[in-house]
């Protein structure tokens, strides 16, 4: 099973890049989409059904799309509010359900947050090399939105 | 020279915040204060929207508690209507608080608050959060998880989705519910009464090898407020208020929410955003009051389900006359989630959580709307005025966190003062003073939702009163 959990608020703009990017790859009985404003500890138990987890999510400090292995977190984790990263969760998602897949970060270059639905044409064209990546990746469906 | 230690920001609670401590000339602790630097704006910003609207839009004040706005909205919008809803959607709205109160609880005590008494207050920080749990306990910390998603699924399985559901609306709510939502919802009780059984016995023996966090972390005399049935039992949804003090002693009772104003105030501070309300009676400081879990089941006389009611009337021996001490709250928690789940499986029996007549239609025949419910922090009030047209004239959003604002202060500066040395500081003295802050499980988020000019001020002074330093935001 394939996970793609894109992370994102569709009303800020190009935060919602993560959502739009996961919407191109064909749904099919391999792959479980979640869009999520922030991951949070039930999650855990979610990725730990998969064998490949991506976390897709907008990156305004990228200059290109990056799809990368999610680092084990350094110091054992930090002080926890509501929500986590994808390399706290994947830990989470370790420890406690034996998760052994493996854990893709991918970020996609996003500059413009102010409210509001629309991306920016940017970012569309880096959702749709990201979508790309990963369908590739793993061995899904792309579809080319133009 | 007096000095002022700093502790920004504070961890594992929802928004942001910093707390002072003033020391004197001798080093001991003379006051502290905790400050809330959060902005926001909900209750003007909703002026001119339609009241129509106004359960979606003020559900967005906070991603914890979303559930508690959209009912306090919702009803407030059925006070607009003047219409009875349907007693399916008064089931829903019922069902998914209590999903609501078991969520936000689970987040609370096993992911924010357990770290402190079950791994140890003086445990390094990178150690003492859910890791550290997760790695000393994997299985209380799973059953953790598993509590909150419980409430999760309840909440996406009737409203549509976990955060934000778009449901609820004036005159009742949008959408039926099914068997099949409401045989999964049946499927995890018994795991879920399970969990909170382990973790409440584990509480309990923690609680016993932590007496001077017991006694000295928020433990002073407050009134109470909550809501009851008339029959005096716990309530979450429509209810009446019932205020008692330290004693026990009922000082009000019966009280109507929607005439919250008649009897609660709000007074402001130059060096906090959020509220200081009090009970008018008593003025203000003195009508200090506590809501939430540990007023709640200090102002209630009984549970109305048969677990809670045994672990309600324990409860009630660990004070004398009213239990005052805030560092119970996360007993009080855990409690109220055991309640939550009974009354979520009484309510999957009902009959009326079936039927398809979930609202009910009609033109605005008010100008005036108020409406509460218990929320996991404690009751909130949603009061709105609308003009002829149903447009919003005024919204006042009188919310938990705010309500327990003069309580935590105070549970700050005595913890600071039992705690706290300037001479020999630790990471623990100063975790324990924000443990005091994290017993209230605050949600500033909601609570900072007023719009004003107030600017954030952290002043510095010494023993006799005197300003030395002043520094100013906004």
């Amino acid at each position: 099973m394939v996970i793609c959990i894109a992370i994102g608020n569709a009303l800020r703009g190009d935060d919602g890049v993560a959502r739009y990017a996961v919407r191109l790859i064909a749904s099919s009985d391999r792959i479980h989409v979640l869009e999520v404003c922030q991951l949070t500890p039930e999650l855990a138990c979610v990725i730990a059904r998969g064998d490949v987890v991506f976390f897709l999510d907008a990156d305004p400090s990228a200059a290109k799309v990056v799809l990368a292995p999610v680092e084990t977190p350094c110091g054992n984790g930090s002080p926890l509010a509501h929500s986590m990263s994808p390399a706290e969760l994947v830990a989470m998602a370790r420890r406690l359900y034996a998760f052994a897949g493996e854990a893709l970060l991918c970020r996609i270059p996003a500059k413009q947050f102010e409210y509001g639905e629309e991306l920016t044409p940017q970012a569309k064209a880096a959702a749709r090399s990201a979508a790309k990546m990963i369908a590739e990746y793993a061995s899904l469906e792309f579809i080319d939105a133009g | 020279m007096s000095e002022r230690i700093l502790i920004h920001p504070v961890t594992r609670v929802e928004g942001h915040a910093k707390i002072s401590i003033y020391v004197d000339d001798s080093g001991e602790v003379s006051s502290a204060q905790f400050h809330v630097t959060e902005f926001r704006g909900f209750e003007k910003l909703c002026e001119g929207r339609p009241f129509h609207e106004m359960p979606g839009l003020m559900s967005r004040i906070c991603g914890i508690c979303p559930v508690s706005h959209i009912l306090a909205s919702s009803k407030a919008g059925d006070m607009l209507l003047g219409v009875e809803i349907p007693r399916a959607a008064a089931t829903q709205r019922r069902l998914v608080n209590y999903a609501q109160v078991l969520q936000s609880h689970a987040l609370s005590f096993f992911h924010l608050s357990a770290p402190d008494f079950l791994l140890g207050m003086d445990v390094a920080p990178e150690k003492r959060n859910l890791f550290g749990l997760m790695e000393s306990d994997p299985d209380l910390a799973r059953r953790g998880i598993r509590l909150r998603q419980f409430g999760q699924r309840v909440i996406e399985l009737v409203g549509g989705r976990r955060i934000h559901p778009a449901w609820g609306t004036p005159g009742g709510v949008t959408r039926a519910v099914g068997t099949a939502e409401r045989d999964e919802i049946r499927s995890w009780i018994p795991e879920a009464l399970q969990s909170v059984d382990i973790a409440l016995g584990r509480m309990k023996a923690v609680l016993d090898s932590l007496p001077a966090e017991v006694e000295h972390i928020g433990n002073f005399p407050t009134l109470f407020l909550g809501t009851v049935t008339p029959e005096g039992a716990l309530e979450y949804y429509d209810g009446l208020i019932r205020i008692v003090d330290a004693e026990g002693n009922i000082v009000a009772e019966g009280l109507d929410p929607h005439r919250y104003a008649s009897y609660l105030a709000e007074a402001s501070e130059e060096w906090s955003f959020m509220k200081f309300p009090f009970y008018k009676s008593l003025g203000y400081p003195g009508g200090a009051y506590r809501v939430g879990p540990l007023a709640r089941l200090n102002v209630a006389q009984s549970a109305g389900t048969p677990r809670a009611e045994r672990e309600l009337r324990e409860f009630k021996h660990r004070g004398r006359g009213a239990v005052c001490q805030s560092f119970l709250y996360h007993l009080a928690r855990l409690i109220e989630m055991l309640h939550a789940i009974e009354r979520i499986d009484e309510l999957t029996d009902d009959p009326d959580l079936l039927r398809e007549h979930v609202r009910a239609k009609a033109g605005q025949n008010r100008h005036h709307g108020v409406g509460s419910c218990e929320a996991p922090r404690g009751v909130l009030f949603h009061d709105y005025e609308v003009d002829d047209d149903g447009l919003m004239c005024k919204a006042n959003l009188l919310i938990a966190t705010a309500q327990n604002n003069l309580a935590m202060n105070r549970a700050v500066e005595q913890t600071a003062r039992h705690f706290v040395s300037s001479r020999s500081l630790t990471e623990g003295m100063l975790n324990r003073v924000e443990a005091a802050i994290r017993c209230f499980d605050p949600c500033l988020s909601c609570a900072t939702h007023a719009v004003g000019h107030m600017p954030l001020v952290v002043e510095l002074r010494d023993s006799a009163g005197r300003l030395l330093d002043q520094a100013r935001r906004g």
